[in-house]
């Protein structure tokens, strides 16, 4: 592998002058030989010694004056060309002087050695080693090659051309809560092997494994992951890129592709990616034109145009990513026994950008010792336990309930006739997830459009992540979104991942209301403790005051979703929402009645509607936007059954107690009005989860 | 005692020997020394082993184990070695639609077979580089050389 090296002399010491050569043209030079003498008029530190005052001081006066030096070559090889000669003075430190030919220039190394001519390039000299010059470590295993940036340009190169004629893209896909989720609980075996168990239905395709001397795994493919996978690998070449173990995505792999047709050996764990960043860089060091992520977080990816964010696939509920626990959870959200929310978005996002070798093994213990606790404390047959109780609880209230009222929703199973108690019994596991049939069709169409645009554009392709990029900027064109109550006050809003969202997908976002707001985006909000900006936005005509998940639908499904399904609605029966502007009309009168009748019966339908994770989420939202009238920082997660009755707790003595409290507060901010309050607001936090 | 010696040095590398890969004879046990202090016993074995050492362009028979763009990974016992794509003849282009991966030459052998570089072929090759590190030596090697590349029958 013969190289050519371009010889010049450090810029800082042009112009120069060539005092004379010892080499001439074919001549063999070794590293560090003396090519030639030139000069230079450079600074030179002179010690001077003045007597003053009868005492010596020493001094170091810097002076320029011409120096002399030696031109030694950093490289080995045959001379190929000479372009200067003694005497000549050359100004331009751009000037090639030399031409040298390299018999290796280790463009391959393997640990330390050049697997092209088998030397030991980890033996330095004073000039360092050669171990610098390939460094780019670009193949899906550890095994330690690593390449210059010209093979790997090279090798990126000839990959995109083979693509390009195969009429393929590179999609890079994510296991754990995109298309698969595992868990470590045991409940899930004793359910499995439990006919009488409601949830039995959903868990007849769950795969259990075990990696040695670890956890026994229960994972549970997405529906219609197989679909997904092979509409995929028609057209795009499938890399699987995950944080979770070597052995856990082997493992993941040998489920979800058997013969190994589909992924090969393109698959990256966190065995040899050792960051808790994923980065194309890391597979496609020079040519990132052609690939598509998709992944169910976006910060980990820093937020890549090229990223698809897939919502996270949450089947074993309280579970949460287990290769992820040292990070924020991603997306809506989402709560469960294990990571309480507050807890997690205390934690500080972890920004060590590479984490270094002894670091992994800490962190490997943190895994392992999750893990641990997450066998230990089962979460899901807590939710389950939970979940029977307030099932007991709500088949006492609505005996009389008929199952038509309930069939619509996907929640409630039939129950075996064990239980006299209660007729059915609800499931912790839904399985009616179908994100990824919208992630096949949006791929297709990135696909279409990339080689569409290529047969327009002739010989230079299209980038990929330009393409992901306008379709997103389409999406929430001329939006302009004020959050309110869903960015912890503490943070940096423009920094959290609803906001970089919002404003990829080309949303403006503010801090305050202003003229030209047109969504109001805010966590669900009860009676009068709704935030300043929402009560301001609710007179102002053409506002949308919609719930997050407007947001992060339109996100997921690359579509501004109707703002009629997700406008929030007012649990206060008093003020009726007007949907042609999106404002609330306030009818004062005689609310408590309203409230007290109207309010609960409501409440009484979304909780059938909704899964538990809403609940718990609200439940958090609730209590994090009760926190924040008390103009406190903390959120105290004991009083969250008290300062709010939990749906399923439907004992009127709570309710009367809540709301008298409520409508305390409300006429004491309805008569301090407005104006001195705002500004007071917008210092106190703006809301936790 | 002897396991003691077995558990110390079989699969282990030595500096000077290489590979120490299994202890075929025992010697001579010298007489026990007490050392101060631990209570424990130094004993000098002089042991007879079968030891695997490579030398620079030595050639060896591997297996083949990982094929990717960069060249592939073989096995000589317990040794591993890297071939560079670099030092693979021109004429085997890598396939990456293959399954698994290859290098597949575009001749085909004596037996009308296309002959592939993929896990689990015999190859032999020439060492060009050596690299002896605590638990593991490694090495590079070629195959761009007569008489090297994937066998028959090996």
């Amino acid at each position: 592998m013969e190289t050519t090296q371009n010889l010049a002399l450090p810029q800082d010491r042009y112009p120069i002058t060539i005092v004379s050569l010892r080499v001439k043209k074919d001549s063999e030079i070794y590293r560090d030989e003396v090519i030639g003498v030139y000069e230079y008029v450079g600074t030179v530190v002179v010690k001077k010694t003045v007597v003053a005052d009868g005492r010596e001081i020493h001094e170091e006066v810097p002076t320029r004056r011409l120096v002399k030096e030696e031109w030694r070559s950093q490289f080995e090889g045959r001379i190929d060309k000479l372009n200067v000669s003694p005497g000549q003075t050359i100004a331009d430190p751009k000037q090639i002087l030399a031409v040298l030919v390299e018999p290796c220039g280790h463009p391959i190394q393997v640990r330390g050695i050049c697997a092209t001519c088998g030397k030991d390039l980890s033996i330095g000299d004073y000039m360092g080693n050669d171990m610098g010059r390939a460094t780019i470590n670009m193949a899906h295993d550890n095994r330690g090659v690593t390449v210059s940036r010209d093979v790997a340009e090279k090798l990126d190169k000839e990959r995109s051309q083979r693509l390009l004629i195969a009429q393929k893209l590179t999609l890079i896909l994510d296991l754990d809560q995109t298309v698969v989720h595992a868990t470590v609980d045991p409940t899930v075996l004793q359910w499995m092997n439990d006919p009488q168990n409601p949830n039995q239905p959903f868990l007849k395709d769950v795969h259990k494994f075990e990696i040695p001397t670890y956890h026994t795994h229960y994972v549970k493919l997405r529906p219609g992951t197989r679909e997904f996978l092979s509409a995929m690998n028609e057209l795009y070449e499938m890399h699987i890129y995950t944080m979770g173990s070597r052995q856990y995505a082997d493992q993941i792999a040998m489920i979800l592709d058997p013969d190994r047709h589909l992924f090969k050996d393109r698959i990256i764990s966190r065995d040899e990616n050792r960051s808790n960043f994923k980065s194309i860089q890391r597979l496609f060091p020079s040519d990132q034109s052609m690939v598509v992520i998709v992944d169910d977080r976006s910060d980990i990816w820093r937020w890549s145009p090229n990223l698809y964010k897939i919502l996270p696939f949450n089947f074993f509920v309280g579970t949460g990513d287990i290769n992820a626990p040292r990070l924020p959870p991603s997306g809506p959200p989402r709560s469960g026994p294990v990571l309480p929310v507050s807890q997690l978005v205390a934690e500080p996002p972890d920004d060590d950008d590479e984490k270094s070798v002894e670091e992994k093994d800490l962190s490997d213990d943190v895994q392992h010792q999750f893990l641990d606790d997450l066998e230990k404390t089962r979460p899901l047959e807590k939710i389950s336990e939970e979940l029977e109780e307030e099932g007991d609880r709500n088949t006492d209230a609505m005996e009389v309930d008929t199952p038509a009222a309930d069939s619509a929703t996907d929640n409630v199973k039939p129950k075996t006739p064990t239980k006299e108690l209660s007729p059915r019994r609800r499931t912790v596991l839904v399985d009616n997830d179908r994100e990824l049939d919208r992630v096949t069709e949006i791929l297709r169409n990135v696909h279409h459009t990339f080689y569409a645009e290529k047969a327009a554009s002739g010989p230079a392709p299209p980038d990929v992540g330009e393409i992901m990029a306008r379709q997103k900027k389409d999406v929430l064109r001329g939006v302009k979104i004020v959050f309110s109550g869903v960015i912890p006050s503490n943070l940096n809003p423009a920094q959290q991942d609803i906001w970089i969202g919002a404003e990829q997908f080309g949303a403006k976002c503010s801090v305050d209301l202003s003229d030209d707001v047109t969504h109001v985006v805010t966590v669900k909000q009860i009676g009068t403790n709704r935030t300043n900006k929402v009560r301001r936005a609710r007179n102002m005509p053409g506002v949308f005051v919609v719930k997050p998940d407007w947001l992060y639908d339109s996100i997921s499904r690359w579509e501004r979703q109707e703002e009629e399904e997700y406008l929030l609605e007012e649990v206060c029966r008093g003020a009726r929402l007007s949907l042609e502007t999106g404002r609330a009309i306030y009818e004062t009168g005689d609310d408590d009645e309203a409230i007290l009748s109207g309010t609960w019966e409501h409440e009484n339908d979304l909780f059938i509607k909704l899964g538990q994770d809403d609940i718990e989420a609200m439940d958090a939202e609730i209590e994090a936007a009760l926190a924040e009238d008390d103009d406190s920082d903390e959120i105290d997660h004991d009083t969250q059954d008290t300062s709010f009755p939990d749906a399923s707790q439907n004992t009127d003595a709570d309710f009367d107690a809540f709301f008298e409290e409520g409508f305390a507060a409300f006429a004491e901010e309805n008569e301090s009005s407005d104006p001195p309050k705002e500004d007071e607001k917008r210092k106190a936090p703006e809301g936790e989860r | 005692m002897l396991r003691k010696l077995y558990e110390e040095v079989e699969g282990h590398i030595d500096g000077q020997y290489g590979y120490i890969i299994s202890v075929l004879n025992i010697v001579e046990v010298g007489s026990g020394v007490l050392q101060p202090m631990t209570g424990l016993a130094e004993f000098n074995v002089v042991y007879q082993a079968l030891v695997m050492k490579v030398f620079k362009n030595m050639v060896v028979d591997g297996v083949v184990t990982v094929v990717n763009p960069l060249g592939f990974w073989a096995e000589i016992g317990p040794l591993t070695m890297f071939v560079a794509s670099a030092l693979i003849p021109t004429y085997f282009k890598y396939d990456p639609s293959a399954n698994p991966p290859a290098f597949i030459s575009e001749f085909g052998d004596d037996n009308g077979h296309v002959s592939r570089i993929e896990k689990g072929v015999a190859v032999r090759a020439r060492i060009i580089g050596i690299r002896t590190e605590a638990t593991e030596i490694f090495c590079v090697g070629t195959i761009k050389e007569d008489y090297l590349g994937p066998q028959l029958g090996v």
